[in-house]
């Protein structure tokens, strides 16, 4: 199934073992394509939405300016005028050695070139499990500190999902390797983002070897709720460093009834990560995610 | 591979190092192994020989052993053996080189081993 192509066009002409071998092509169906407030006060976004729609919408600018930075931020323009929120939610791994048609286990073998090869950019540093490829979507990471959620269309009827339960890292379905849990018969349809809670600061950065195109090296979300200046509850998700957007809970915990100001990073940052697996030339995406831990809670402790 | 009922290993490299040290992974998947119902078959070396006469005592079918090895010694006796050589990734750059043997699959820790073995039931289920 395939709407902007970005991804599944390129695994077909790539030739790889695991890619369909039927299309269904559904960008047609307008009835997916829209990004609608509700009367509650949250947004529904539809699978087929353009990550471009998206970036230029006044209403989530408005709402959740964190999630628009990182949609603005992902790949290039003309990239995101073609690729759609639900294929960027359910992309495969870039990872170069599947993508270069490895007998790898995402694609008709039993072994993870990247754990053993150069994994300095599309791999793991969290350790892994059979394959060694980061997710690499963007916008699961920013919609993780939301709560947002998604639905699928499924023979059964609607499923919702959080984001960590659509994107739980290598899994096996219907004897695939793949990084969310939607099967071969489902579709997803539609994002929920919950209204903003007032007192709410986000913020989102990313690192990556170019300022477009490139995918993170590390990436971090965060939410921190504020009650006055106490942190009342925190979202810290690092992605671009393993096989799922990251939750860092044990930041998160130290974070709770916390009072924003300078020095908050403090002691989190050489505590946050603690079960780090770097692979052979990947250790730095740790040191840059906790750099990035460090100038996202100075970003928003201002 | 359609499935896997057993599991030959010379301990050395991969239980315990060549200290005698056990690997901190190796009792948890011992643990899991078992109650999938795959059998872990210790042989003093990866001769040909040994891994042969393994097989034949464990009234296996070879098709549905695997012999895992971080050796280039251990690839070739386990295929001359008529089993499948599934390479323990230890050192990166000496797994890479090891690729070249075409090993039926390879893992970086014994955790995986479990899910190695699931994935190819599951594999095979669906066709």
């Amino acid at each position: 199934m395939y709407a902007g192509g970005t991804d599944v066009l390129i695994r077909l002409k790539n030739g790889l073992t695991q890619a369909p071998s039927y299309l269904v092509d559904i960008k047609k169906i307008d009835n997916l394509r829209y990004i609608r407030e509700e009367a509650d006060g949250g947004v529904r976004i539809g699978a087929l939405t353009k990550l471009a729609e998206m970036a230029e919408s006044d209403l989530l600018a408005k709402k959740y300016p964190m999630l628009v930075k990182a949609i603005g931020m992902i790949s290039s323009p003309e990239l995101r005028n073609a690729s759609t929120i639900g294929g960027d939610l359910l992309q495969e791994v870039w990872c170069q050695y599947l993508r270069g048609g490895y007998s790898c286990w995402r694609n008709g073998g039993y072994l993870c070139y990247g754990a053993i090869g150069d994994n300095s950019y599309y791999h793991s540093a969290m350790g892994g499990r059979l394959c060694y490829a980061v997710y690499p979507g963007d916008a699961a990471t920013a919609l993780i500190p939301f709560d947002a959620t998604v639905k699928l269309a499924t023979p059964a009827g609607v499923k919702t999902l959080t984001l960590e339960q659509l994107v739980p890292g290598d899994m096996m379905v219907d004897g695939r390797i793949q990084s969310h849990v939607v099967r071969s018969n489902e579709i997803l349809t539609e994002v929920v983002i919950p209204a903003p809670v007032p007192g709410l600061r986000t913020s989102f950065e990313k690192l990556r070897p170019r300022g477009v195109w490139d995918f993170a090296m590390a990436s971090l979300a965060m939410s921190l709720q504020m009650q006055g200046n106490t942190i009342a509850r925190a979202r810290v998700v690092f992605g671009g460093i393993a096989g799922k957007p990251l939750r860092e809970t044990t930041v998160e915990g130290l974070l709770a009834g916390r009072t924003a100001g300078a020095g908050l990073a403090g002691d989190l940052v050489s505590r946050a990560l603690a079960n780090a697996a770097p692979l052979k030339y990947n250790a730095m995406k740790i040191e840059m995610a906790k750099g990035l831990l460090a100038s996202g809670l100075a970003a928003l402790s201002a | 591979m359609k499935a896997v009922d057993a599991i030959l290993f010379d301990p050395v490299g991969i239980l315990v190092d060549e200290q005698g040290e056990i690997y901190g992974d190796a009792a948890p998947a011992l643990a899991e192994l078992e109650t999938l119902g795959v059998k872990m078959i210790a042989v003093t070396s990866l001769s040909v020989a040994e891994l042969t006469k393994a097989v034949a005592e464990s009234a296996l079918s070879a098709d549905r052993v695997i012999c895992l090895t971080h050796t280039e010694q251990g690839l070739r006796a386990a295929k001359a053996a008529g089993v499948h050589p599934v390479l323990m990734m230890n050192d990166p750059d000496e797994a890479m080189r090891l690729t070249s043997l075409n090993p039926a699959g390879g893992i970086v820790s014994l955790h995986e081993l479990p899910d190695f073995v699931r994935f190819i039931a599951a594999r095979s289920a669906a066709g």
